[in-house]
């Protein structure tokens, strides 16, 4: 059985070495904090090792899978860090963005890795890159989103939809295989 | 509160992206678990989402040897029927590690599904006893319509057969195979016009193994590579066969 447990350590390994990279910088942009994306990277791992039926091949690649679940994680740490802070100091109750860096629409972009990823993005109306770009990689709800934009909810809403399906539809043809366009 | 599905859908691209407030997440969630149609969504977008989120920047130093000695605190449970689920579990991903290797390659992804399957079955079998492998295969050689593939070291020594039961059973019987030192193991590799597949890693000490072979397969080939296995061989082949 000691075989079985090391050969699944090589495969979390090689998972790692594949992925680990992309688990990190993701956290790393959204926390900038230093020690906070390593701690996630590695509870993605080993949850991954302890629970690997969370992972279900029917619903996307592993890719997405370690990706996804990293992104909600450093969107609980950003909110419950916010929260904290605003019990911590009244006057940041009227602004959740206050203390943290708004990527501006602009910048989105340049928070991408990807070139062709990069060039989609930069494709979309500049109130949809700002409206995904706060929610991804600020970790905002749409709610909060529109309260920093002084937007209506349903307006941000619509943008994060539209912008969306338009990345979709963009990247869709370039992507038959998912993991192929982050090599 | 009770939303209709158009409603719920509107939300899916927010839900993707994890901005929705808590009680939205839990309503949209709960509609996903029953409408085919947005999860089919959800799938799409988070595969969009992560492509955002995608980069090529290195981990810390030292991060793999932090979650490595985690592992080494947490060895899988002594109780046999846990083993085993975990075992089969463990299989998808193993796999998954597999066919993330070959796209970094570049090459042809062909029958995923069906690998995942067969190496389903494959785990399954060691878990029963690595004998129920052996057996299987001895059985696909002798069945009428399978095709036996001998994989040959260029001093005409025959390394191991390959059983060809049917596109998606096949088995590898190791025939004269040496053990290798821990941190080695055996690969086998498909060719794939002028491509080269890998179609598993055998360990140090092979047994009989299933695998599933790519249509398309013209000749398969062993190498002896540093364990886990490698992406792209630099060795030669130890043995080799036509499969045409």
């Amino acid at each position: 059985m000691m075989e079985v447990s090391r050969s699944n350590e090589a495969a979390l390994e090689a998972i790692y070495r594949r992925h680990g990279g992309a688990v990190y910088g993701l956290a790393n942009r959204m926390l900038s904090e230093n020690g906070i994306a390593e701690e996630i990277t590695q509870e993605i791992f080993l949850r991954l090792w302890q629970e690997p039926a969370r992972f279900d091949p029917e619903r996307g690649s592993l890719r997405t899978f370690l990706l996804t679940s990293a992104h909600s994680r450093a969107v609980d740490k950003i909110r419950a860090d916010t929260a904290r802070r605003r019990r911590e100091d009244r006057d940041h109750r009227e602004d959740p963005g206050r203390d943290r860096v708004t990527p501006l629409e602009d910048e989105v972009a340049s928070l991408i890795v990807g070139d062709e990823v990069r060039a989609a993005v930069e494709g979309l109306p500049a109130d949809e890159r700002e409206a995904i770009g706060l929610a991804y990689f600020g970790g905002y709800s749409y709610r909060q989103v529109a309260e920093m934009l002084g937007t209506p909810e349903g307006t941000v809403k619509s943008r994060i939809r539209h912008g969306m399906q338009s990345l979709r539809a963009l990247l869709a043809q370039s992507t038959g295989v998912e993991e192929g366009s982050a090599t | 509160m009770t939303s209709s599905h158009d409603e719920l859908r509107e939300l899916v691209a927010a839900y993707s992206l994890d901005a929705l407030e808590p009680a939205e997440t839990a309503e949209v969630a709960e509609h996903l678990a029953g409408c085919a149609e947005c999860r089919a969504e959800l799938r799409e977008l988070r595969t969009i989402a992560g492509q955002l989120g995608t980069s090529d920047t290195a981990p810390p130093t030292g991060l793999w040897d932090r979650i490595s000695e985690e592992l080494v605190d947490d060895p899988p449970t002594p109780i046999a029927s846990a083993k085993r689920g975990r075992s089969r579990r463990w299989v998808a991903l193993a796999v998954a590690a597999a066919i993330v290797a070959i796209v970094g390659l570049g090459v042809l992804v062909i029958n995923q599904q069906r690998r995942l399957d067969d190496a389903h079955r494959e785990i399954a079998a060691q878990v029963e006893g690595q004998g129920a492998v052996e057996r299987a295969a001895r059985a696909a050689a002798a069945a009428p319509g399978s095709r036996q593939v001998a994989l040959v070291s260029p001093q005409g020594d025959a390394v191991a057969d390959v059983v060809i039961a049917s596109t998606d059973e096949a088995y590898v019987i190791p025939r004269s195979m040496r053990p290798l030192g821990s941190g080695e193991t055996y690969q086998l590799w498909g060719k794939h016009g002028s491509q080269l597949i890998s179609l598993g890693v055998l360990g140090s000490r092979p047994t009989a193994t299933l695998l599933s072979l790519p249509s398309g397969i013209e000749a398969i080939a062993v190498t002896v590579e540093d364990a886990p296995g490698v992406v792209t061989s630099h060795h030669t082949p130890i043995a080799g066969g036509s499969v045409a």
